[in-house]
C-alpha cells in the first residue's frame, strides 16, 4: 500500500461510521486502482493534481455527510418539507462542492491566490508567534505578573547608570516593606566543577534562600535552601538543575547527600529542580550578557548584623503582595530609602552619601517588562511590517478576484435576475473566497512552523525568550481571526462590483465604459500597494544602513577570529590571593606564546561587549570633591601583560603594563583615552594618581603610565566607554579579583585550530581546570550586532517580498488597462501613432500610478519611521540617500512590470484589435 | 412500500453526476470503480468525480430510491466487500424522464437556433 492510500485510509475516518461500514472499503479500493492508472499514465504534476483533487473530494464529502447527519437523518425524499435551516446547510455542503469545482477549473488562478495569501498569512503567523510567546505570554513563574525587578538609579552618579542591589538594602527592604511579600538576590558566578568525571567550567547562581519563596517553584528532589545553609568557610549546600543532573549524574536520585566539588570547596547536594525550571532565564541573563545557563544554585547568605550599604553587585527580584501594583511598591522603596540613615546608624555618611551625592532613587518594574522591554518594540515594529506585506498580498489577490468577478459579473447579475436573494450571493463567493483562505492560511501555517524554526535556529541570542517560541493555541487563533477578515474582504468584492442587475446586463458588450469604473478601483489598490511598499523599503533601507554604520564603527581593538578568547577560573582554595593567580596566568601567557604562530597572549577580567562588569567613581588626588557631587563611574578590570597587543588595543601615550606591575605591586594603571578626556581634559594624565573607589583612600593610590584607546563595554553604538586597567595584583586586594579570567591568544591564520593545543597547555599546568565560553573576537562582535542584523533581515525579507508582490501588482493594472484600451490603441495605430508612441503611452501610465504611489508612501514614511528611532544606528529617520534610493529601486521595478504589457500594446495589430471592437 | 408507486417528478432536474451514473446503470449492475470509468467514458473525460464525490452521489441515490444495492454478481471475485449497485424501477423512470425533459429542452434551443447556422 502506498502512502497516499494509507493517508486516504485515515482521512475515511472523518466520514460518519455507517457510511464509512457501507462504502469505505470500497472507495480505498476504488482509490487504489484509479492511483495505480495515474500513476501509470500521468506526469509528476498530473499526478500531485490527481492526489490534491481526490483528497480534496474526500474532505468535502466529509464535511457533506457530517453536516447532513446533524441536519436529517431522514432522506432526501424528505427534503422539500424540511425547514429553512436544513436547507441552508445542505445548499452549504452543495456550495462547497461547487466552489471546488469552479477552483479546480481555474488552476493558474487558484494557485496564484493562494500562494500570495500562505506568503502574507505565514509571515504574519510567524512573526505573531514571536511577539505572542515573547511578549504577550507570561513568564514561566507561577502568578509571574506579582514578580518584580528591583533596581536603582543614581542620577547624581549618572543620568544612564542603574545600580540594581545592595545586601543593605536587600535587608532593609525585606524588614520595612508592606508591598513587597518578599525579596531575593541573586548575582552568577563562573565555577569550576570537579570530582565527576572532566572538570567542567560551569555557570552557578548564588541565591539567597528567599529566592525559592519569591519564585514559588518546588523542587523536583530533595528541598531549597533554607534561612541555615552556608557557602563559606570550606563548607556548603547546593542545588542542581535538572540538565545537570541527567547530564553529569546520570539522573540518579542518590546523588541526593552526595558531596560534589565546586571551585575546590566540598557542596552537598540537597535538592533538584525541575526540567522546566530556569532561572535566571536566558533573558536575563542575555541582560546580564552571559551566555550559559545555569548549571546549580548556591546560598548566599545575608547576616544583617553586617551588612555594608555600598557595592551595589547583586541583582534584585521581589514579589508583590497580591493586588500591590509596580507603582505602590517603587513609592513605598523611595521612601524607605530616607530611612536609611537612622536604618544603618554606623555607616550614617555612606547614607548620606547614597542619599544626598548619588541620589538613589528606586525602580520596581514588573519582571516581564524588564526582561523583554528592549526588544517588544522590535517586535511589534516587524509585526507591523508583516502586517503591510500581508495588506499587499489582499491587494494582489483582490486586483485577481476582480478580474474574475468581472467575467462572472454577468452570472451573478442573471443568478439575481433569476431570483437569487442577495444572502445566495454572499454564500455563493463566501464559499470560494473562504476555500481560498482556508488554502492560503493551510499552507501559510506550515510557512510559518518552518519560519519559526528557523527563527529559533538563527534568531540572536540575546533575544530573550526565543527558546519558548512556538505555534500554539493562540497563534492559531490569530492566523485563523485574520484569515476570517481576509476572506470577509474577498467576499465583499465581487458582491460590490457584480450585483446591479440591470446595469449589468444592458451593459453587454460595452465592456469600456464599466471597464473604466472598475479601472478606478484597480488603480487606488495598485497606488496603495506602491505606497505600502515603499514604506516597507524605506524601512528596511534605513536598517541596512544602520547596520552598516555598525559594522564600519571602528570597536577599536581586533574584531578578527584570528584571536581567540576562553574563560577560565581558578579555585580560591588553590590559589588564595590575587598574587598566585598572577603568578599561574603570567606562566600560562608564556607557555601558550611557545604554541606555533602565536603572536601575543593576555588575559583579562572582562573583554570588550562583555558588559560593565566592575566599576566604581574614580577619585584623583589633590582634587577636593564638592559636596553633594559624586566623581562619575568608570568601567575597572585587572589585565596584564600582553592583552593591549593580543587585543589590538593602540597605545597612545606612556606605556602598558609590564610584568613588574603585578609582580612588585606598583600600582601602575593604565587608563582609556574617554577616561582621560573626562577626568584630565587638557592636561596630561600620565603621572597622575587616581583610585577607583567612593570611600576614603585607605592605602595607595594608582599611577597613570599609559592612555590606550578606547573600546565598547556593552555596545558597538557607544565606544567610549571610561576604563581603567590594573594589574592582575596590586597591594590593595579589595576591588575586583584575578581568579576569573579571559585568555586571548592572538595567531593570524590559526585562531580556533589551536583550541586543542591551548586545552593541553592549560591541562598541564592545572589538571581541574575547564575551558568556558571558547569563541573569537570576530564571534564576539557579531554577537553584538546579532539583533539590529536580525530586525534587518527580516525587514528586508518583508520588503523584498512586497517590492514582488507590488511589482506583479503594477503588471496585473497595467496589462488590464492594455487590454480594454486595445481598441483604442488600435485606431491611433491605425491613424498614424508609430509603436514606439504606444510604448510610451503605456509606459507614461503605469509611471503615473507609480509617481502618485510614492508621493503617499513618502508621506506615509515620514510619519511611521517615527516609531524605528529606538532602532536605529548612526543615521536619521529621513535619511534622503534612503528615501531616494528606494524611490529609485521602486521606479526601476515598476518600469520593468510596467514594460511587458507595453512591449504587448506596441505589438497590437490595428486591424485584430479593430474587428475586436 | 412499491417504487413505481412513487411520484419521479420531485427528483428533477437531476444534477449531471447523478444523470450520468443512472445512465451507466442503464443496462447491467456495476461496482463504483466500473461507474466512474463509464461516466468518464461517455463525457469524453470532461466529467471525472473524485472517489469521494462518486460515493457520496451513489448513497444519495440509494437514500433516494433511484439505485439500490445489487446482490453479488461476480461469484469469482474472492473479494466480498465488493458492492454493485444496480437501477430501480423508479430510477429507471426518473432517468427516462429527465431525458425527456433534456431532449425538450434541446428542442426549443434548436428553434430558438441557439446551435448557430447549421441547425
Amino acid at each position: 500500500m502506498t502512502f497516499v492510500t494509507w493517508l486516504y485510509e485515515r482521512l475515511l475516518k472523518l466520514y460518519p461510521a455507517s457510511f464509512r461500514r457501507t462504502y469505505g472499503g470500497d472507495m480505498v479500493e476504488m482509490f487504489g486502482a484509479r492511483a495505480a492508472d495515474a500513476w501509470s499514465q500521468l506526469s509528476p504534476l498530473g499526478l500531485a493534481w490527481f492526489t490534491g483533487r481526490e483528497l480534496l473530494g474526500l474532505l468535502a464529502g466529509a464535511a457533506d455527510q457530517r453536516i447532513r447527519g446533524v441536519v436529517s437523518t431522514e432522506g432526501r425524499q424528505n427534503r422539500r418539507r424540511e425547514g429553512i435551516w436544513s436547507r441552508l446547510m445542505t445548499g452549504w455542503s452543495q456550495e462547497i462542492r461547487h466552489a471546488l469545482g469552479r477552483l479546480a477549473k481555474n488552476p493558474g488562478f487558484t494557485l496564484a491566490t493562494v500562494l500570495t495569501l500562505s506568503l502574507g498569512i505565514g509571515a504574519n503567523t510567524a512573526i505573531f508567534s514571536v511577539v505572542n510567546s515573547v511578549v504577550l505570554s507570561a513568564l514561566p513563574y507561577p502568578d509571574s505578573e506579582e514578580l518584580v525587578w528591583l533596581d536603582h538609579a543614581a542620577p547624581g552618579l549618572n543620568p544612564d547608570t542603574r545600580l540594581q542591589m545592595t545586601p543593605g538594602l536587600y535587608v532593609h527592604y525585606r524588614g520595612r516593606s508592606q508591598t513587597l511579600s518578599e525579596v531575593a538576590l541573586w548575582s552568577d558566578l563562573e565555577a569550576t566543577l570537579t570530582g565527576h568525571g572532566d572538570p567542567t567550567r560551569v555557570t552557578a547562581t548564588r541565591a539567597t534562600y528567599t529566592l525559592g519563596t519569591v519564585l514559588g517553584v518546588q523542587p523536583f528532589a530533595g528541598r531549597w535552601f533554607t534561612e541555615n545553609d552556608r557557602y563559606t568557610d570550606g563548607t556548603g549546600v547546593v542545588v542542581l538543575s535538572f540538565g545537570l543532573w541527567t547530564s553529569h549524574f546520570g539522573g540518579d536520585p542518590a546523588v541526593l547527600g552526595r558531596t560534589i566539588q565546586l571551585n575546590g570547596f566540598p557542596l552537598e547536594v540537597v535538592g533538584i529542580m525541575p526540567a522546566s525550571f530556569t532561572f535566571p532565564n536566558e533573558a536575563m541573563r542575555a541582560l546580564a550578557r552571559s551566555s550559559a545557563n545555569t548549571k546549580l544554585w548556591i546560598p548566599s547568605v545575608i547576616d544583617p548584623a553586617t551588612q555594608t550599604l555600598g557595592s551595589f553587585t547583586t541583582l534584585g527580584i521581589a514579589r508583590l503582595k497580591p493586588g500591590v501594583s509596580a507603582k505602590d511598591a517603587q513609592r513605598e522603596l523611595d521612601g524607605l530609602l530616607s530611612l536609611l540613615p537612622e536604618a544603618f546608624p554606623g555607616q550614617i555618611e555612606q547614607a548620606r552619601q547614597i542619599l544626598d551625592d548619588a541620589r538613589l532613587s528606586a525602580i520596581v518594574l514588573p519582571l516581564k517588562e524588564h526582561v523583554v522591554g528592549n526588544v517588544r518594540q522590535t517586535l511589534w515594529i516587524l509585526l507591523g511590517t508583516v502586517g503591510f506585506v500581508l495588506l499587499i498580498a489582499c491587494a494582489n489577490v483582490a486586483n485577481l478576484l476582480l478580474v474574475r468577478a468581472e467575467s462572472r459579473r454577468h452570472e451573478v447579475a442573471v443568478r439575481r435576475a433569476l431570483g437569487a436573494e442577495r444572502a445566495d450571493l454572499v454564500r455563493f463567493f463566501l464559499t470560494e473566497s473562504s476555500l481560498l483562505t482556508l488554502a492560503g492560511a493551510g499552507l501559510g501555517l506550515g510557512l510559518a512552523y518552518l519560519g519559526v524554526r528557523t527563527l529559533v535556529a538563527f534568531g540572536p541570542e540575546d533575544l530573550p525568550r526565543l527558546g519558548e517560541v512556538s505555534i500554539n493555541g493562540q497563534v492559531l487563533a490569530f492566523t485563523g481571526g485574520v484569515s476570517s477578515v481576509v476572506s470577509a474582504l474577498f467576499t465583499a468584492i465581487p458582491l460590490v462590483r457584480g450585483t446591479h442587475v440591470v446595469k449589468t446586463l444592458t451593459d453587454v458588450g460595452r465592456g469600456s465604459t464599466a471597464g473604466h469604473g472598475r479601472l478606478l478601483v484597480r488603480n487606488t489598490l495598485v497606488t496603495t500597494q506602491v505606497a505600502l511598499t515603499l514604506v516597507l523599503l524605506v524601512g528596511s533601507g534605513l536598517m541596512l544602513r544602520s547596520f552598516w554604520r555598525l559594522k564600519n564603527v571602528d570597536p577599536g581593538f581586533t574584531a578578527r577570529d584570528d584571536v581567540v578568547t576562553f574563560q577560565t577560573g581558578l579555585p580560591q582554595g588553590t590559589y588564595p590571593a590575587n598574587a598566585d593567580a598572577a603568578a599561574f596566568y603570567q606562566e600560562l601567557i608564556e607557555r601558550l606564546g611557545t604554541l606555533p604562530g602565536v603572536e601575543s597572549v593576555g588575559v583579562i577580567t572582562c573583554i570588550p561587549l562583555d558588559g560593565w562588569c566592575a566599576g566604581n567613581p574614580l577619585q584623583v588626588e589633590g582634587r577636593v570633591l564638592k559636596p553633594g557631587i559624586l566623581p562619575e563611574v568608570v568601567a575597572i578590570r585587572r589585565a596584564s601583560p600582553g592583552y593591549f597587543e593580543a587585543m589590538g588595543i593602540p597605545l597612545l601615550r606612556g606605556r602598558v603594563l609590564e610584568r613588574a606591575d603585578h609582580e612588585e605591586r606598583t600600582g601602575s594603571v593604565v587608563v582609556s583615552a574617554a577616561l582621560a578626556e573626562t577626568f584630565f581634559p587638557g592636561e596630561d594624565p600620565i603621572g597622575r594618581r587616581v583610585y577607583p573607589s567612593s570611600n576614603p583612600v585607605r592605602s595607595g593610590w594608582h599611577t597613570i603610565v599609559g592612555v590606550v584607546g578606547n573600546v565598547p563595554a556593552n555596545s558597538v553604538s557607544r565606544p567610549a566607554d571610561p576604563l581603567i586597567y590594573q594589574a592582575m595584583a596590586s597591594q590593595d586586594e579589595r576591588g575586583i579579583s584575578s581568579h576569573s579570567m579571559t585568555v586571548l591568544v592572538r595567531a593570524p591564520g590559526q585562531g580556533v585550530n589551536l583550541v586543542g593545543l591551548i586545552r593541553a597547555e592549560v591541562g598541564a599546568m592545572d589538571g581541574s581546570l575547564a575551558l568556558a565560553h571558547i569563541r573569537t573576537m570576530g564571534d564576539v562582535v557579531a554577537d553584538a550586532r546579532a539583533q539590529t542584523a536580525f530586525t534587518m533581515v527580516l525587514m528586508g525579507i518583508s520588503a523584498l517580498v512586497a517590492l514582488l508582490l507590488g511589482g506583479v501588482g503594477i503588471y496585473g493594472v497595467i496589462a488590464y488597462v492594455v487590454n480594454l484600451r486595445r481598441g483604442e490603441i488600435g485606431i491611433r495605430m491605425a491613424l498614424g501613432a508609430d509603436a514606439s508612441t504606444v510604448h510610451r503611452m503605456v509606459l507614461r501610465q503605469g509611471g503615473a500610478l507609480t509617481t502618485i504611489g510614492i508621493g503617499l508612501g513618502l508621506s506615509g514614511a515620514y510619519g511611521l519611521t517615527r516609531l524605528m528611532d529606538a532602532l536605529l544606528f548612526d543615521v536619521s529617520r529621513t535619511d534622503p540617500i534612503t528615501y531616494v534610493g528606494v524611490s529609485l529601486l521602486l521606479v526601476a521595478v515598476a518600469a520593468v512590470a510596467t514594460s511587458f504589457p507595453a512591449r504587448k500594446a506596441a505589438a497590437i495589430d490595428p486591424i485584430e484589435a479593430l474587428r475586436g471592437e | 412500500m412499491s417504487a413505481t408507486g412513487l411520484d419521479p417528478t420531485p427528483f428533477l432536474p437531476l444534477s449531471n453526476l447523478s444523470f450520468h451514473i443512472l445512465l451507466a446503470l442503464g443496462d447491467t449492475p456495476a461496482h463504483g470503480y466500473a461507474i466512474g470509468k463509464e461516466i468518464e467514458r461517455r463525457s469524453d473525460g470532461r466529467l471525472n468525480p473524485t472517489t469521494g464525490g462518486l460515493y457520496q452521489a451513489l448513497k444519495r441515490l440509494v437514500e433516494d430510491g433511484l439505485v439500490e444495492h445489487a446482490p453479488e454478481q461476480d461469484s469469482r471475485s474472492s473479494d466480498s466487500r465488493r458492492k454493485y449497485f444496480r437501477l430501480t424501477a423508479l430510477g429507471r423512470r426518473v432517468a427516462t424522464l429527465e431525458a425527456r425533459r433534456l431532449n425538450e429542452l434541446v428542442s426549443v434551443a434548436r428553434e430558438r437556433k441557439l446551435f448557430g447556422d447549421s441547425a
